[in-house]
Order: C-alpha cells, then sequence, then structure tokens
C-alpha cells in the first residue's frame, strides 16, 4: 500500500543516506533557518524535511510536478495535512505501545501482533474517514484515498477482526507436520481452528492417541509450547509482516503529511512578511531564469530581503565578482535554495523561477578556520575539493565561494580557472563567487560565461542587486577602508 | 627408525614435519593418517606406484569425485555413531537408516566419476574394478532396494497435531486446509507483490529426542505400523553393511587429498611442484624447491617464499655458511622435507627434482642452550652424533643444523673436521649448516652461502647460491653502509686527494 503524496510511483523513504557533502551544503546555504520554519521543534519533523531536500537532487521533472500538485493542496489546507500528521503518529504511538519490535526477536509474537494490528485498524479506519469527508482537489490526495477505498472496505474489516479472534485460539492450535530425519516433526502447517466432530461428521472419528502432562511437568509444558508456536508460526508470520507493513505505511504517511505541513508553515511565515512565493518551473539542459529571487533564509532571519532578476539561459560558468562585504554570498544562495525548493517540489522565493534539473548539489565555501591552521588552510580545501569530486554526480549545480583563496591570487587563479574548465567541460553548472579579478578574467572572451556583480550606486551605496558585467582589476576594498576609517584611510 | 616422544619419529620436530603433519590431517581427525605419514616408503617401485595414483588424483574431475566419496563416507560415519548412541530404539533406527543413505551417496558419486574419468594408476584401477563388483552383488542390491522403500514409507508420513493446555493429541492427516495461508491473504493488500521473507531462524535441535518428542514418535509408530515396519526389518537385515575394502578406499584417497588440497593454494599463487624421478646415482638434484611449512605461513600473510635448488653429485656434502637469518636453516629444513615426501610418493615442492630413495633420514638441530653445562652439553651432542653417524649408510641423509654452535671454537673446527669425515667415510648424502667456513673447503664438500643484498648488506634475500665461503663479504659491506670502510672513514674525517 503506497501513500504517493510525495512520489508518483513510490514512497519517501528515510533510510536513503544523505548525499556526500550534504552537512556542508545546509551549513553553506544557511538552510537552518528554513528548517526552524518548516519543523518548528519537532525533531522527526526536522529529519523528514532534511531528508526531502536532499533527496530532491535526483528529482525527476514527473515527480516534482506531482509534489507541487500536493504541496498546493497542503497550502490551500494546512489543517488536513496537519491531521494526517498527527493521526499517523498517533497511530504509530499506538502500535508502538502494544508491541514493539515484532521482529526483533528469533520468532514471532502472535499475541503482540493482534494487539498491534488492532491498533493499525482502528488508525485505518479514521483515516479513510478524515479523507472522506474532506474536498480533495490534487490528484496524490485523491489517488490515496482511491487506493485506500478499494481496499478498506467493510467486508476487509470484518474478515480481517475475525481472523483476529480466530488467531488467539481459544480451543488449542491444531497442526499438520511431517517425520523429519532424526525422528522428530518438521514441515509444520496451521490448520483451521477445529469445531466439535467438524472433520468426520459421518465417517467414524479417526484413531487419537493422547498425553497428559503431569502438572508438574514443567520441561514438558514449555516443549508443548513449542511445538505449538512452530504450528502457528506461519500464521504469526504473516501477521506479524501485515503489522510490519501497515505500520511502514502509516511511518510513510507520517513522513509525507509531515513534509507537506512544514511546506505550508514556510509559505505561511513567507507571506506574512509580504514575500512573493512562485512555483518554479523544472526544465531540462542550462536553462536559469528568475524574477524577484531573494534569499529565503535571510529573509526569515531579517523579516525582509532583496529581489534579483537574471536571464543566464545557456551560460556556465556564472562568475559573480564585486566587492568585499557586497553580500556576494547571498547572490549564491538564493539560486542554490531556489534549486533545492526547485527539485523538492516546493515554492521558491520568487516571483518567477525556472532552471534546469541538475543531479546533485555541491558547495565548497571558503572556511573561517583557526588561525592556528593558517599554514594548512589552502591544503585543506584542496582536501576538501578532492573528496567533492571524488562524489560527483554527472550534471550537478556547483557553488563556489572564494574557492582558493587561501593562496596567492596568481596560483590560486591558475588552479581554479583550470578546476572550472573541467567542471564545465564534464557537464557541471558552476557558479562561482570570488573577490580574484585574475580568476574571472581568464574567462573573458569566453561567450557562455556569464560575469555578474553587485551593483554600487554611483555614490558608493550598494543596493544588494546583481548586475551583468565583466570583471574588474579592483574590488571596493578601497570602499569599506574609507567607510570604517574615514578619510585618512584614502 | 628411531622414534621420539608419542611415537612422533625423531626428525619431524627438526623439519617442522609434525607441524606439517597436524596440518594435513587437522580435517580428518581419527583417521589415523598420521601413521602413513610417519612411514617412509623403502622400495622404489612402490613410489612410483603411489606417484600415480597422487596424480590421478590430481586431475580435478576425479579428484571431486573422491573428495565427494569422502565426505559421503564421514556422513556415513557421523549417522553410525548417532546410531550407536541413540537411546530411543527408533531414533536408533533411523539414524542407521541415515548412515546407509549416506554410504550409498558416497558409493555412487564415487562409481559415476570412476565412470566419467577412468583412472589410470594401476592402484585405483584395482579398485574400481572392486567397486564395479560389489556395485552387481546380491547383498548390494538388497541393501539399495531396501533403503529405497523404507525411506518413501518414512517420507509419505503425514499426521496431526493438537496442542491445547498442557495436553497433546495425535492422528493422521485428513486433508485439512492451510490456515496460516488464509491469514496471509486477508492482508495481502499491505504487502505488495510479494510478501517480505522472515528472517528469524531457530537455532538446531542437538541430536537427541526430549520426552515428548519421543512419545510423539512412539505413537507414530502404532499409528503407522507398516512404515515403521519396514524400518525395523531394515535394521536387523543391514547391520555391518559398510565393505572393509571401501574403507581402506577411503582412508588412503585422504592421504592423496589431504596433501593435495593443502598445496593446492601454494600452487594457485605459481609454486611448483613435482614427482621426483627415483635416481640410483647422482646426480641426486632439485630446483626451485621451498620449505612447505613455511611457504604456508607466508601464503596465508600474503607473501611467497624465495625457493632454493640443491644438487649432491661426487660432492656428497652441502656445507652452508652465511649471516644469521640468512635462512640456512630453511634451506636444511627444506632438504629433508622434501626427501620425505618424496618417500612418501608424493609430489614434492620444485620444479625438477631426482633423487635418491632414502634409507633413513638423520637430523641433528642444535638448541642453543645453557653455556654452564657446556661440557656436559658437548659430551651428549657428540654421544648423539655418534648414534647417528653408526645408523647412517651409503643410502642415508644427514642433516646437522649448527652441531657445534656450543663448544669452543678450537674445539668446534676439530670435531667438526672429524664429523664430516666420518660422512664421507659413510658416503652418506648431507648437509652441514655451520658457521665454519673452512669445514666447506674440506674435499667431498660443495660450498653454499646464504645471499645477501649486495645494495643493502642489512637485507637477505634468502637466495642460498653456491659460493666459495669466505664469510667476509657481508661484513665488508655492511661497514660500508655504516660509512666505516676505510676508504669511506677517510674520507668522513676529511682529507683525501
Amino acid at each position: 500500500m503506497r501513500v504517493g503524496l510525495l512520489f508518483p510511483d513510490r514512497d519517501l523513504d528515510l533510510a536513503h543516506p544523505f548525499p556526500f557533502g550534504w552537512e556542508d551544503v545546509e551549513h553553506d546555504l544557511g538552510l537552518g533557518d528554513v528548517y526552524r520554519a518548516m519543523a518548528g521543534e519537532d525533531g522527526y519533523l526536522l529529519e523528514v524535511v532534511r531528508k526531502v531536500l536532499a533527496q530532491g537532487l535526483t528529482s525527476q521533472a514527473a515527480t516534482v510536478l506531482h509534489r507541487q500538485e500536493a504541496v498546493r493542496e497542503a497550502l490551500e489546507r494546512p489543517d488536513l495535512v496537519e491531521a494526517l500528521y498527527t493521526l499517523a503518529g498517533e497511530t504509530l504511538a499506538a502500535k508502538r505501545r502494544e508491541s514493539y519490535g515484532l521482529f526483533r526477536r528469533d520468532r514471532p509474537d502472535l499475541y503482540g501482533a493482534i494487539k498491534a494490528m488492532e491498533a493499525l485498524l482502528k488508525g485505518l479506519r479514521a483515516l479513510l474517514a478524515l479523507l472522506q469527508r474532506t474536498p480533495l482537489t490534487s490528484p496524490p490526495f485523491q489517488a490515496l484515498e482511491a487506493r485506500l477505498e478499494a481496499v478498506l472496505t467493510p467486508a476487509f474489516f470484518r474478515q480481517a477482526e475475525a481472523h483476529l479472534e480466530a488467531l488467539r485460539f481459544p480451543k488449542g492450535v491444531w497442526m499438520a507436520a511431517g517425520l523429519s530425519r532424526e525422528g522428530r516433526s518438521q514441515g509444520y502447517t496451521l490448520l483451521p481452528p477445529e469445531e466439535r466432530r467438524a472433520w468426520w461428521p459421518f465417517g467414524k472419528r479417526p484413531r487419537t492417541y493422547v498425553l497428559t502432562l503431569h502438572p508438574r511437568d514443567e520441561a514438558g509444558a514449555r516443549i508443548l509450547g513449542e511445538i505449538r508456536e512452530k504450528g502457528i508460526l506461519e500464521a504469526a508470520k504473516a501477521l506479524a509482516t501485515a503489522v510490519e507493513e501497515v505500520a511502514r505505511f502509516f511511518e510513510s504517511l507520517r513522513a509525507e503529511a509531515g513534509f507537506l505541513l512544514g511546506a505550508a508553515r514556510l509559505a505561511g511565515r513567507l507571506k506574512a512578511l509580504g514575500l512573493p512565493l512562485a512555483f518554479p518551473t523544472p526544465a531540462e539542459g542550462l536553462r536559469l531564469a528568475f524574477r524577484g529571487l531573494y534569499d529565503v533564509g535571510l529573509a526569515l532571519r531579517q523579516g525582509m530581503a532583496v529581489g534579483n532578476d537574471l536571464e543566464a539561459h545557456g551560460r556556465n560558468p556564472i562568475f559573480i565578482t564585486g566587492a568585499n562585504r557586497g553580500r556576494k554570498t547571498t547572490f549564491l544562495r538564493s539560486p542554490g535554495l531556489a534549486q533545492l525548493f526547485l527539485q523538492a517540489g516546493l515554492f521558491v522565493g520568487a516571483e518567477r523561477f525556472e532552471s534546469g534539473l541538475v543531479d546533485g548539489l555541491f558547495t565548497h565555501f571558503k572556511r573561517e578556520e583557526d588561525r592556528a591552521l593558517e599554514a594548512g588552510k589552502f591544503e585543506e580545501e584542496l582536501r576538501r575539493l578532492d573528496g567533492l569530486v571524488a562524489h560527483l554526480t554527472s550534471k550537478p549545480l556547483f557553488l563556489f565561494n572564494e574557492s582558493f583563496a587561501a593562496t596567492s591570487e596568481l596560483e590560486g587563479s591558475e588552479l581554479g580557472a583550470q578546476v572550472v574548465r573541467v567542471l564545465v567541460e564534464a557537464g557541471v553548472r558552476v557558479v562561482f563567487v570570488t573577490h580574484f579579478y585574475t580568476l574571472a578574467a581568464a574567462f573573458l572572451g569566453d561567450e557562455r560565461t556569464l560575469f555578474l556583480k553587485a551593483e554600487r550606486l554611483p555614490d558608493g551605496r550598494r543596493t544588494y542587486r546583481l548586475r551583468p558585467e565583466p570583471p574588474e582589476p579592483t574590488a571596493y576594498a578601497q570602499d569599506l577602508l574609507r567607510q570604517v576609517f574615514g578619510e585618512e584611510a584614502g | 627408525m628411531e622414534e621420539g616422544e608419542r611415537g612422533v619419529p625423531a626428525h619431524f620436530q627438526d623439519l617442522h614435519l609434525d607441524e606439517l603433519e597436524a596440518a594435513l590431517f587437522a580435517p580428518h581427525g581419527g583417521m589415523g593418517l598420521e601413521a602413513i605419514f610417519r612411514r617412509p616408503l623403502q622400495d622404489g617401485k612402490a613410489v612410483i606406484h603411489r606417484q600415480r595414483v597422487a596424480q590421478d588424483l590430481e586431475a580435478e574431475p576425479l579428484a571431486q569425485a573422491f573428495r565427494t566419496f569422502v565426505r559421503g563416507m564421514e556422513n556415513m560415519r557421523k549417522g553410525l555413531e548417532l546410531a550407536e548412541g541413540a537411546r530411543h530404539p527408533w531414533q536408533k533406527r533411523l539414524y542407521f537408516l541415515l548412515a546407509v543413505e549416506a554410504y550409498l551417496e558416497a558409493l555412487e558419486g564415487l562409481w559415476k566419476g570412476l565412470l566419467g574419468h577412468p583412472p589410470r594408476s594401476p592402484g585405483l584401477q584395482a579398485y574400481r574394478a572392486y567397486l564395479e563388483a560389489y556395485r552387481g552383488s546380491p547383498d548390494f542390491l538388497r541393501l539399495r532396494a531396501d533403503r529405497e522403500r523404507t525411506r518413501s514409507a518414512l517420507d509419505g508420513l503425514r499426521y496431526v497435531l493438537h496442542v491445547h493446555e498442557g495436553r497433546l493429541a495425535l492422528r493422521a492427516y485428513q486433508g485439512e486446509p492451510d490456515y496460516g495461508r488464509q491469514v496471509a491473504e486477508i492482508f495481502r493488500p499491505f504487502f505488495g507483490e510479494s510478501p517480505p521473507s522472515w528472517q528469524g531462524r531457530d537455532l538446531p535441535p542437538g541430536p537427541w529426542l526430549n520426552h515428548v518428542e519421543a512419545w510423539i514418535l512412539d505413537h507414530l509408530a502404532l499409528l503407522f505400523p507398516e512404515a515403521f515396519g519396514r524400518l525395523e526389518a531394515f535394521f536387523q537385515d543391514h547391520r555391518g553393511f559398510a565393505d572393509p575394502a571401501l574403507l581402506r578406499l577411503e582412508k588412503e584417497a585422504r592421504f592423496f587429498l589431504a596433501y593435495l588440497d593443502f598445496i593446492a593454494p601454494m600452487r594457485e599463487a605459481g609454486l611448483p611442484f613435482v614427482y621426483p624421478e627415483v635416481a640410483h646415482e647422482p646426480p641426486f638434484l632439485a630446483q626451485e624447491a621451498f620449505d612447505l611449512v613455511l611457504a604456508a605461513k607466508l601464503l596465508f600473510q600474503g607473501s611467497l617464499p624465495v625457493t632454493n635448488g640443491f644438487l649432491f653429485d661426487e660432492a656428497r656434502i652441502l656445507v652452508v655458511t652465511g649471516p644469521n637469518q640468512g635462512g640456512k636453516t630453511t634451506f636444511a629444513r627444506m632438504v629433508g622435507q622434501v626427501y620425505h615426501l618424496f618417500a612418501l610418493g608424493l609430489p614434492v615442492p620444485g620444479s625438477r627434482a631426482c633423487l635418491l630413495l632414502p634409507d633413513r633420514i638423520l637430523t641433528h638441530f642444535e638448541a642453543r642452550e645453557n653455556p654452564e653445562e657446556l661440557r656436559s652439553k658437548l659430551e651428549e651432542d657428540l654421544r648423539r652424533l655418534k648414534t647417528l653417524l653408526d645408523g647412517a649408510t651409503d643410502r642415508s641423509l644427514l642433516i646437522l643444523n649448527e652441531p657445534f654452535a656450543s663448544a669452543a671454537l678450537l674445539d668446534a673446527r676439530l670435531i667438526g673436521r672429524f664429523v664430516l669425515e666420518r660422512i664421507r667415510a659413510r658416503g652418506s648424502l648431507g648437509v652441514v649448516v655451520t658457521f665454519l667456513d673452512e669445514l666447506a673447503r674440506l674435499p667431498g664438500t660443495r660450498s653454499l652461502v646464504a645471499e645477501v643484498d649486495p645494495e643493502d648488506p642489512a637485507r637477505r634475500t634468502f637466495r642460498i647460491l653456491e659460493r666459495p665461503a669466505d664469510g667476509k663479504a657481508y661484513a665488508l659491506a655492511l661497514a660500508e653502509k655504516y660509512g666505516l670502510t676505510y676508504a669511506r672513514l677517510k674520507a668522513r674525517l676529511g682529507g683525501g686527494p
């Protein structure tokens, strides 16, 4: 049984490991604030949100579009996704109370499985009722309701409950067996509980031998218990498996509804700030264009954000040059976050956003390290890059922030240019923030390269907007010095 | 043959043949294969007879047939042990039936192997003819038919157990449906296409029945008297079913397989093995040989031993000198092992070998001991040497490893010359490891030296090369490395042109 709210063809798999370097991506893009807005203090929900965003990196367009439908419904009906999330959580808690770890022992616990299944059946009834009384509009939610209705018929509940009652074996267990080569019984088959004289209504009662244990024969009682367990093993296995399977369904429901709940909360926060939201367009290949794109993390932190516009179809690499403290990192983060959101089927913080889908996201940001490590810093950068390159996917997005700045401009630029060239030729989309003029200048004349610059007004003030503009040999440190030290620095 | 502790021949420990024996036969405990290993052949024809059997058993399809045979016979033995130990009469009979089944399966597999890959050695051809006759004998045919009938009767039993509150009921099965499947069916929509498989596994029970199982078995015999009647008749009619000649074949096959299995990974790693020619006149030689025990250890650690050769011609005494830890003792052991394995009719380490079948292998390996007992120690050594020399003939192999190491230099020289002279007089083959270079210059000897790397004298190559013993090249080279030769020291202290 599939939940299917997040994927058209399967359920969310939380066991899937994070892609290589994911913690760096989270840190570099400032995802912490986004997570807090989506998950609040809910540790489980935090994990779900992290997993879904990370797994989005391998999304196909069909998944993106499917999930956008579900997210739209969640934004319209935050109460519904919250109720689903709560119902799934409560049902699982009830199941765990009755039986934890049916699979942990060497043989299934039939009695625990019966109690657990009763709790799960109750959850299924409530879920069906909740979906049936809500006027669902999106295909993912409608399909879930239809799948449940097909299986959870009144007859199903009636039969399942009858079996649960019979499996308590009030009159003992009947089983068929054969003789093993060592003289034991083997090949047990559970037989239906026998009504009195059910099997010989017309013939004579077959010859039967009876062993009645002495009341103090504890070893014998234990052995009989083992024989009984072997007999009910198949039924117990089937039931325990069913319990785990239904529980897995509720686990998936909890995770998928949880993500949608997070999406609804994030949208609520951004709307409250008066910021625009848009469902982005997933494209193929070297496509990138946006209007009013802002850094969602920064907006959550500061309550405001400046939007940027860009059309960069067919352009790769993109260099962002210009003054220090020109918020260049934010220019790197906003498209990085938007790409992640796009691939995860979420809305983005923009008026419009279109981008080609990638299959991985890598960030290589300058680290503010301990000064004592100064000497090894360049080596650390190279080691980190080596690790990323070793795990590179076939068409990822690679964000560089002041990489190779731990060495001289000449050497850092030479190495950086070589790295960028190799990556671009390999089909990697590169966005590179650098204050090294020499590095960016190495790509002057290359038609596919796009150069962006943080805008500065004639009076020296910054607008935090990007403008296409070739690199210039001077940065704006002079400005900063003047600002900080006054005229004497000039 | 001189015997040491626990019936192990005296030279086994010196040559590490005791370790080899233990490693070879560990998987075949209780079969008494050690006795064969400790009894080298004295007749060249017997050696060739065994070599041909071993060659047959090396060819893979036949080797596999014999391995399967051996495993089957082992199962038979296990079954018989269980039948012997069982207290419950019906279980005893069931284990007996299992033993017979293992026996029949073992013979069937062997027969198929022999049919598909006829052996070429007279030894195995004789067994094949025997097995063919045996398989046609009335006793064997009856054994096979009876076991078939008995087993199918038992396999067909199906019965119903009802367990309820300290009460167990038993009756025949009458075709009732499988309820577990009905339960699984109702929850199938949640499993998807295929229900996940259950991981849990019961521990295998011990061999004996508990009292409830015994009760069930007893009453099954009452419920199904015909099947159990057959079992009883089978047990009574076929005691002592195993054929003695085939039991002997199993033991002999195990001996060869144990050795061939042991050397298989070495061969795979590229180490050569060869069936030596039986020679009566010199030269006696082996090429690219190695210490089998050391090779096994090195292979385990992922490396290979250095191979060495040896040659006896008019010079029948090999005098081995050179630096410590240079492989001299290993070389001496290797020579002894090669001769012993040859005398068992087995393939020996080496790419080519041509050997005299020795009447005995005599060894004297020095154990460096307490110097306070110097005098009595020397005396004891000499007594042992005398015993060895007294027993030696011109067909004996004598291996002496640092035999005079505890004596004063003057004594050692004297004794050394004397002993070598005696060996020469006897005409025995000798390998003498010694620190006395001059022994290598005596008539009738061949001088072998453990080599060091000319580039790095601290490194041993473990090659034992035919070379005059000077004992100095090594010391000089090492001094060079540390810059302590005359020229280097001169230069370091300044000056020189």
